[in-house]
């Protein structure tokens, strides 16, 4: 079973390579990466392979490379845990407009940690992380309506 | 805003002062004609509630009240042609309402209250600067004040601070070029034109002819004010023993 | 119950809603500067909205709670903490009996209120517990709290009790709890930002001159430092009337912005006196004086024009948002 390390160097050397599709099926983990023309009216070169990479690549990070890799459901990775919604809500991330977030992707939790808040009935309701470890991604965006139960974020756990 | 004239042949601008209060504005000054519209108006306000008014203030030729907007428009929402209304302007019409309903005769009644003050020395230290300043003699400023008779228009700037008409001009006296920074509770002042009572102690800048043992201000007394507007006051010269007896008898 | 004041902070006093009915004897309204975060602080902790509550002003004081309590800090953040570890704000807090609670600095915002569950045991002065500072009635001995003082709390009774109970049953261990939920706060003015404050025409705004009026609500305007809870004196462009004006005294209304003859105006507050004889320009409306209540003395405010209708639609508006949130923090507790 790959690690998330092993994920991130896969997808860094894809991203350098001229590779432009690659699929990978192993075990419990399918990845797929997909490398897309952007098309714009100033980009005359649209066709060649060199100039998609750099358009593609050079608006984003390799961390937002990352997000937009799909690690499909249905292929549990067990040391990836969820923090469930304990409520319904509007989700917000810091504690107020304007100021810090309360976690970020990265962040190390321990099961008290304030990941979030979900305001119902102009309440706001702290959300803990419920477990220990690594924010690796979250799931919501701020003023996004929440059911009960669904997943607010990913956690990489020790 | 429309002036209405009612049988005491008096009318009122309705003035809304932010959205928690309508000034209702008689005009005609500092003048006891225009005295008498106000505390006619007072004196409705006091036999009859307005749904949604908190209190009132009366001052020389306004009354204010002030309101809660929201008790307003719960207390006037089956009102067929007020429910739609904001509530200042709900209170305004209620108000206009009451000023047509004022009769000739109201506004009279007033009560006389003497007040004794021990005039001059330590109790009045400018006696002798007021005496100076208009060329009279001490017991003629004395005998001038005492002999006149006041009207209280309105009570404010102070708890109890009773506003005063009908000083002769003998014996005004501007403001002392320095404030003192603390007068006892009171004294009794001119400045320019007026004459008054402090009392509470406060900083001021009145020339203090006198006190009294008296206390205009009790906040443990069904009304905190001992004098009301429309009151009429007679000073009345007591010695400094009279003054420190009537002190004893109130502890 | 009781709680014993150990640093009495800058101007801490008891308040309430104000006393209201007295205004025609002189008798000023006083009350909290910022009513909303008071009635807030009291819903958290079940009390009556109106209930007496502290008033800290930029350096808060230093309390030793005596019995475990359960409170709420609302208004601006005057850095509460019990052992050093920061006490969350906006929500019902228990701590436990010893805990001294301490106060520091402003970090923002001007004033914070204390509430406590069951409601300070304070004599009502013609209606209110209210402090006057200047008559020396009212609130705690007619005065601002000093070292040493003892503030007896009453028992607990229905929604503060029930509240109380909550709490215990999770005995925890810690030396407070707070609640893992707090009540949405309405922005608190930052000092480096410029705070806009909404106003409706005053009585005598047409006797001004137009490049007053224009500067009015187009110019910025510093709180002065001598600003205190009579009212905020404001420096900047002066503003003049067309004509000098005649005026004699008349009521004036909390929110009141006057002009003395130097032009500097002033915005009356919570110890206003109940008459003045300035001419008035503006009236601050209601839902945003808790705002300027927060404004610290040397940051600076600006004014936006509304209409009456208007400030009266957000005057309603927020009265039935407070009832909301009160039904709301009901229901957390069922």
């Amino acid at each position: 079973m790959l690690t998330f390390d092993e994920i991130k160097e896969i997808i860094r050397m894809v991203d350098q390579s001229s590779i432009q599709h690659f699929e990978l099926d192993q075990n419990d983990t399918q990845i797929v990466i997909g490398k897309y023309a952007v098309f714009s009216q100033k980009n005359t070169l649209s066709s060649e392979p060199d100039c998609v990479k750099e358009t593609v690549s050079q608006q984003s990070t390799v961390e937002e490379k990352q997000e937009s890799v799909k690690i499909l459901e249905g292929h549990e990775d067990s040391s990836l845990q969820k923090i469930i919604s304990p409520t319904v809500g509007t989700f917000y991330s810091a504690p107020e407009p304007g100021a810090d977030p309360f976690v970020k992707i990265g962040q190390q939790v321990n099961s008290s940690t304030v990941v979030c808040v979900l305001e119902a009935m102009k309440l706001f309701n702290e959300v803990e992380a419920g477990v220990n470890g690594e924010i690796v991604e979250i799931l919501f965006k701020d003023g996004e309506f929440v059911e009960y139960g669904a997943p607010l974020f990913l956690v990489k756990s020790e | 805003m429309h002036l209405m004239t009612s049988n005491m042949e008096c009318s009122a601008m309705m003035l809304p002062l932010g959205e928690s209060a309508v000034l209702v504005e008689f005009g005609g000054g500092i003048h006891p004609d225009t005295h008498r519209k106000v505390k006619a108006f007072t004196e409705y306000l006091d036999r009859h509630s307005v749904p949604g008014m908190m209190e009132y203030v009366s001052a020389f030729s306004s009354v204010t009240v002030f309101y809660d907007s929201l008790m307003v428009k719960q207390l006037h929402q089956d009102h067929v042609e007020l429910k739609e209304e904001p509530s200042y302007r709900i209170i305004s019409v209620i108000l206009q309402k009451i000023v047509t309903e004022l009769r000739a005769g109201d506004g009279q009644k007033s009560r006389v209250v003497e007040i004794p003050v021990c005039y001059g020395g330590e109790l009045g230290p400018d006696l002798a600067y007021v005496a100076e300043y208009n060329k009279l003699t001490i017991d003629e400023v004395i005998e001038i004040h005492s002999k006149g008779d006041y009207l209280v228009y309105m009570i404010g700037f102070a708890p109890g601070f009773p506003y005063l008409g009908g000083m002769s001009e003998k014996i005004s006296t501007p403001r002392r070029q320095s404030p003192r920074m603390s007068i006892s509770a009171g004294s009794v002042g001119i400045a320019g034109m007026q004459t008054g009572v402090y009392p509470i102690p406060t900083p001021g800048g009145w020339q203090l002819i006198g006190r009294t043992p008296l206390e205009l201000f009790c906040p443990n007394e069904n009304s905190p004010s001992l004098l009301q507007a429309g009151d009429r006051i007679r000073f009345y010269p007591i010695s400094p023993q009279e003054y420190e007896e009537y002190k004893r008898e109130r502890i | 119950m009781s709680i014993k004041v150990l640093q009495p902070g800058l101007l801490t006093s008891m308040q309430d809603l104000g006393r209201y009915g007295y205004q025609k004897h002189g008798v000023i309204v006083s009350g909290a500067m910022d009513t909303y975060s008071l009635r807030i602080a009291n819903l958290l902790v079940g009390n009556q909205e109106g209930e007496g509550a502290l008033e800290m002003a930029l350096l808060g004081p230093s309390l030793q709670i005596e019995k475990d309590s359960l409170l709420a800090i609302t208004g601006g953040n005057l850095s509460p903490t019990v052992n050093g570890k920061t006490v969350p704000m906006w929500r019902p807090v228990y701590i436990k009996k010893g805990s001294v609670l301490q106060f520091g600095a402003c970090k923002s915002g001007c004033r914070s209120y204390l509430a406590i569950a069951g409601g300070y045991d304070i004599l009502e002065v013609m209606g209110s517990k209210s402090t006057y500072l200047r008559a020396g009635i009212g609130g705690f001995q007619g005065r601002a709290l000093q070292r040493g003082d003892v503030l007896e709390v009453k028992s607990p009774e229905g929604a503060s009790l029930e509240r109380v109970e909550y709490f215990k049953r999770k005995k925890s261990p810690e030396s407070f709890v707070p609640a893992s939920w707090y009540a949405g706060r309405k922005p608190i003015p930052q000092t480096l930002c410029l705070t806009t404050i909404r106003i409706t025409r005053g009585l005598q705004f047409k006797y001004f001159t137009s490049e007053s009026k224009s500067q009015l609500l187009n110019d910025s305007f510093q709180v002065a430092t001598q600003s205190d809870r009579m009212g905020y004196r404001l420096s900047g462009v002066t503003l003049q009337l067309e004509e000098p004006l005649e005026m004699i005294s008349e009521a004036v209304a909390l929110g009141t912005i006057q002009v003395p003859p130097d032009g500097n105006p002033i915005i009356l507050l919570a110890d206003r006196q109940t008459v003045g004889g300035y001419p008035k320009i503006g009236q601050v409306a209601l839902v945003d004086v808790p705002i300027l209540a927060q404004v610290r003395p040397g940051a600076a405010i600006r004014f936006q024009e509304i209409e009456l209708e208007e400030a009266e639609r957000l005057y309603i508006a927020r009265e039935n948002y407070i009832q909301e949130l009160e039904t709301a923090i009901r229901l957390k507790f069922l």
